[in-house]
């Protein structure tokens, strides 16, 4: 994958990780922020709740233990006992007052506590029972339809857990504590105390404003009283495995059938054989914590679209020269009007800016000269069309001179008319500035030959060239100018004279030499002569121009008298 | 660089305002106590049959729903022991906001001060001032009447019909009444009676006793007034019903409770007729639909039966929402939307306005008691609540002698001279 910060847009990548950057701190402090409180807040939640329902199940335990001692002392009431173990049967004034003063005594007990919705009482031959009254004297034998016989069934006395009571008022809401009444290890009856639940519900909330979810439990472990949203009795009994130890905190997750993700606090006091278990969803310890995290996104936006604007901005300011850049380099173009860049940038923009702008004031000079020499190019172009047929002028006047010479039966200046025309040829060869040395010795022949009719035969020339040498290439002109000032200068004045050419390969060097027998090396000579000079000076200047300072010319007197030069040349087998 | 200073700045201050959040969100999630404001919870509580319990919930649900701050938590229970659990809940100042009183008791809850002075807060303007008079004591209202009844009997015209039995009249007598005991008992089985042993009830006693012109049995300076003559003529009539077994015995006597379809002797089919409120015939004529039908308390030299105010609402001393009640007390008296829910469960309703509104929605039951009670009005015996401190006498006392009387422990004259010694407590 192309590295993004090669492929977007500058604004866009500065803007963007900018604002990536800060969303993912935000996000981070509102996780860490979240989970910090939340984990704080179940901790400080769970503290106080174990103290609350410890309070609580101080307050229940103790009205609950009332009604235990109560029913305890009335089990041995003697007007009660006498009732039922038909002590006073012998007459029946005396039964029925004897029931006129249980039905007061517990009357009274019930008015008193308003804990106590009723209060039943299980006998034998229960005459003079009142359904509409809060006291009630039931038939012993249909104990056992009743609800909370089942509790009784191994104990002498036992709570019931909640359940709906039908009385002259309705369905009531209650709790049973039933004690069997025992004589003489016989049973003759219960006595069975309801006690109203929504009471007992209004301690479990623990007057508290706010819904609760509270269980409480017995000593096996059975929910006795809930109030709030509480898990139903078959996800109750796998919890209840995880209470270990008389209080405590455990977190259940949402996957055990129904119960929301909830946070479970339990507590038995010492004192108390009941177990309180409060239930709070986990939503609600982590209220606090969502309201913080919200608080903190809230924020977050805010200042991540302050910090968006900002960021705007400051890309703005950063990209705007590269933009101008940009744009000015769009639009470039070599004539006609081009964008301003600012100038009053002196940092990092400043100097991108003035090396633009130098770059193109350099172009454009370039481009000048560029034209410039386009301009010269075309003028030698014409100038080398108009050379191209000033030969073929001059050959054609050579020409009709040689007719004009062969017509006045001038031979010789027919003869020296025809060297000419091809010493031109070999001198122009198509402008070329190589040529074989075969058409450099050809050139100094027919010049050497224009000489000899000139001296009328008393001039020599010999050449000593190896076979394979002709082939080889050396500038153009380059021996013409020795071999004229031999003949010019060697054998002024002098009516005979010789020159003898050699030529040797020597590795990758030529050495050429040429000899004369004519008037000698004379070294002061040459200052007072312009055109001899100038042509040995020019062939010295191209060797040192061609191929360096280890090629040149050298030369001397002749030990038999005369001129020696010697040229060393590389070899070259092509054109270079 | 300014630019990049300035960012840190913003980021330094945006860190500084969540910290700074956090923490006041921290302060935020104690929970604060809500604010009560107008939201009460009265307590009322009230005694009757099913029949009365039924409308007065409703009116109650009515109210609340008109007054949605104002709901309630009732108590209701039969007559008896009702006496006994209000005493004891006042002892404890633990006594409900408004509860149900008899008019008899006005006085004696008013001298122990149980009850708050309602004056300002009660419209009378439509009320007979014969029924308020009872509630005012030392000229401050202290008991609000709901209503007036007529006290006669119910009787059980269906049964008496298919055993061919005569069915008593309006205006019958005292003598007729003992005689058609002893007649009824020829057709009737082993284990059915004309009328149950009623010698040591009080309420019989007294229309006995008015109806022979002897007045009330306290009278209204608080001296006792039992005529020893009247009470003896009364208790023989009842004893020699007894040993002919034309009542029934002690133990079934004894385990009649009025109201309960299980207990209600009436109601059971053992007995056909009984003293009854006019506005308690709903409460049987729902147990047994159109059985029952409503006479005059039997007369003698004057008329037995009397018009008196049913019941008197009272609101407790100690009650923290006592302007509510108030409120609700009024309306339960001068509303026409509570006197057509209530109908006469408490007596026809005190507010002459609302009587005549609701007299042509009335049901059946309700037209069945308003026929004693027109005809009480026009022959009925002129009641006063008596004199005050004397409730526990008629309570409590009269109930001993009922039971020693129906259970042959005592003969009559005894059972007079414990009437009267019991009495010396009471006398001022």
């Amino acid at each position: 994958m192309k590295n993004p910060f090669k492929k977007y847009r500058i604004d866009h990548l500065f803007f963007g990780s900018f604002a990536a950057l800060i969303i993912l701190v935000l996000s981070i402090t509102i996780w860490i922020s979240y989970s910090l409180t939340s984990k704080e807040l179940a901790t400080t939640a769970s503290t106080n709740q174990q103290k609350l329902l410890n309070e609580l199940n101080n307050e229940i335990t103790t009205r609950m233990v009332t009604i235990e001692q109560i029913s305890l002392s009335r089990s041995r009431d003697n007007s009660l006992l006498a009732l039922l173990t038909g002590a006073r049967d012998q007459d029946e004034f005396s039964r029925y007052q004897g029931f006129n003063e249980v039905k007061q005594s517990l009357a009274n007990l019930t008015n008193s506590m308003p804990l106590i919705e009723g209060i039943d009482v299980f006998m034998n031959r229960p005459s003079y029972g009142d359904s509409l009254s809060y006291i009630q004297f039931l038939e012993l034998e249909d104990a056992s339809n009743h609800y909370w016989a089942e509790s009784i069934r191994r104990n002498d006395f036992a709570w019931s857990d909640e359940y709906e009571r039908s009385s002259f008022r309705g369905e009531v809401s209650v709790l049973s504590f039933a004690r069997s009444i025992l004589y003489n290890n016989k049973l003759i009856g219960y006595l069975v105390i309801h006690v109203k639940s929504d009471m007992l519900k209004n301690v479990l909330a623990g007057h508290s404003s706010v819904e609760v979810s509270r269980i409480m439990l017995d000593v096996s472990g059975q929910p006795i009283l809930q109030i709030g949203n509480v898990p139903d009795a078959e996800t109750w009994a796998s919890l209840r495995a995880r209470m270990g130890g008389s209080s405590g905190v455990f977190r259940i997750e949402n996957d055990t059938g129904g119960a929301e993700s909830s946070l479970i606090v339990y507590a038995r006091n010492n004192n108390s054989k009941w177990t309180l278990v409060e239930l709070t969803p986990w939503s609600e310890i982590t209220q606090g914590s969502v309201k913080l995290a919200k608080v903190i996104a809230i924020i977050g936006v805010i200042s991540i679209l302050l910090t968006l604007v900002i960021t705007m901005l400051l890309s703005m300011q950063f990209t705007r020269p590269i933009k101008k850049l940009v744009g000015a380099m769009n639009r470039y173009s070599i004539e006609g009007k081009n964008m301003k860049l600012p100038e009053d940038y002196s940092n990092e923009f400043g100097y991108l800016y003035a090396g633009y702008r130098k770059q193109n004031e350099r172009i454009e000079q370039l481009i000048q000269s560029l034209r410039e020499r386009h301009e010269l190019q075309r003028v030698a172009e014409i100038e080398a069309l108009q050379a191209n047929i000033n030969p073929h002028f001059l050959y054609n006047t050579l020409d009709q001179l040689n007719w004009i010479a062969i017509a006045n039966d001038q031979g010789d200046m027919s003869r020296i008319l025809e060297l000419m025309g091809r010493m031109f040829r070999i001198s122009l060869s198509n402008g070329n500035t190589y040529i074989t040395i075969q058409q450099e010795l050809e050139h100094l022949s027919c010049y050497l030959e224009i000489q000899q009719i000139r001296y009328k035969g008393s001039l020599q020339f010999y050449f000593e060239v190896p076979e394979d040498i002709p082939f080889l290439y050396i500038p153009k002109m380059i021996l013409q100018p020795f071999v004229e000032n031999a003949v010019v200068h060697g054998f002024h004045n002098r009516s005979h004279g010789t020159i003898w050419i050699t030529m040797k390969q020597q590795g990758e060097k030529l050495s050429i030499l040429i000899e004369d027998d004519g008037q000698g090396y004379q070294p002061a000579r040459t200052t007072h002569r312009k055109t001899g000079g100038y042509g040995i000076r020019n062939v010295k200047e191209r060797i040192s121009a061609h191929f360096g300072n280890a090629y040149g010319v050298e030369y001397g007197p002749r030990d038999e008298g005369g001129t020696t030069i010697r040229l060393t040349l590389p070899v070259l087998r092509n054109i270079p | 660089m300014v630019m990049r200073r300035r960012i840190a700045y913003l980021a330094a201050a945006a860190f500084l305002a969540i910290v700074l959040s956090a923490c006041s969100s921290g302060n935020d999630t104690i929970p604060t106590r809500p604010q009560d404001g107008e939201s009460v919870k009265l307590r009322i509580m009230w005694w009757g049959a099913q029949s009365r319990h039924e409308v007065t919930l409703r009116a109650l649900e009515a109210y609340t729903k008109a007054n949605p701050h104002v709901t309630f938590e009732p108590e209701y229970s039969g007559m008896d022991g009702y006496l006994d659990k209000l005493s004891t809940q006042a002892a404890a100042q633990n006594a409900p906001d408004i509860f149900q009183i008899d008019p008899s008791w006005v006085a004696d809850w008013a001298s122990r001060n149980q009850l708050i002075d309602m004056t300002d807060a009660i419209d009378l303007t439509n009320i007979d001032a014969k029924l308020t008079s009872i509630g005012y004591i030392d000229n401050k209202l202290y008991g609000v009447p709901l209503g007036s009844v007529a006290h006669g009997m119910i009787y059980d015209k269906a049964a008496m019909e298919k055993l061919g039995l005569s069915v008593p009249s309006m205006g019958w007598t005292w003598d007729e009444f003992f005689q058609y005991a002893v007649d009824a008992k020829v057709k009737l089985g082993g284990n059915q009676y004309l009328t149950k042993d009623y010698a040591g009830d009080y309420f019989a006693y007294s229309a006995y006793q008015y109806a022979h012109g002897k007045g009330q049995l306290i009278t209204n300076d608080g001296k006792f007034n039992v005529d020893r003559t009247t009470f003896l003529d009364w208790a023989m009539r009842w004893q020699t019903l007894r040993e002919d077994g034309v009542i029934p015995p002690a133990d079934v006597n004894a385990s009649d409770k009025e109201f309960d379809p299980a207990a209600d002797l009436l109601v059971k089919g053992n007995i056909l007729i009984r003293l009854a409120f006019n506005s308690s015939f709903g409460a049987w004529d729902s147990m047994n639909p159109g059985a029952y039908a409503l006479v005059t308390m039997p007369r003698a030299e004057e008329a037995g039966g009397w018009l008196k105010p049913s019941l008197f609402f009272g609101i407790s001393p100690f009650s923290k929402n006592a302007e509510e009640a108030k409120k609700f007390v009024n309306w339960f008296i001068n509303s026409q939307e509570a006197g057509e829910i209530l109908g006469t469960s408490r007596g026809v309703p005190v507010n002459a306005k609302v009587a005549a509104a609701i007299e042509s929605s009335l049901s059946d039951a309700d037209r069945a008691g308003m026929e004693l009670y027109n005809a009480t009005q026009k022959h009925g015996q002129q009641w006063s609540p008596g004199a005050s401190g004397w409730t526990n006498w008629v309570d409590k006392d009269w109930s001993l002698v009922r039971d020693e009387l129906s259970f042959g422990k005592k003969t009559p004259e005894q059972a007079f001279d414990a009437l009267q010694k019991l009495a010396k407590e009471y006398g001022k």
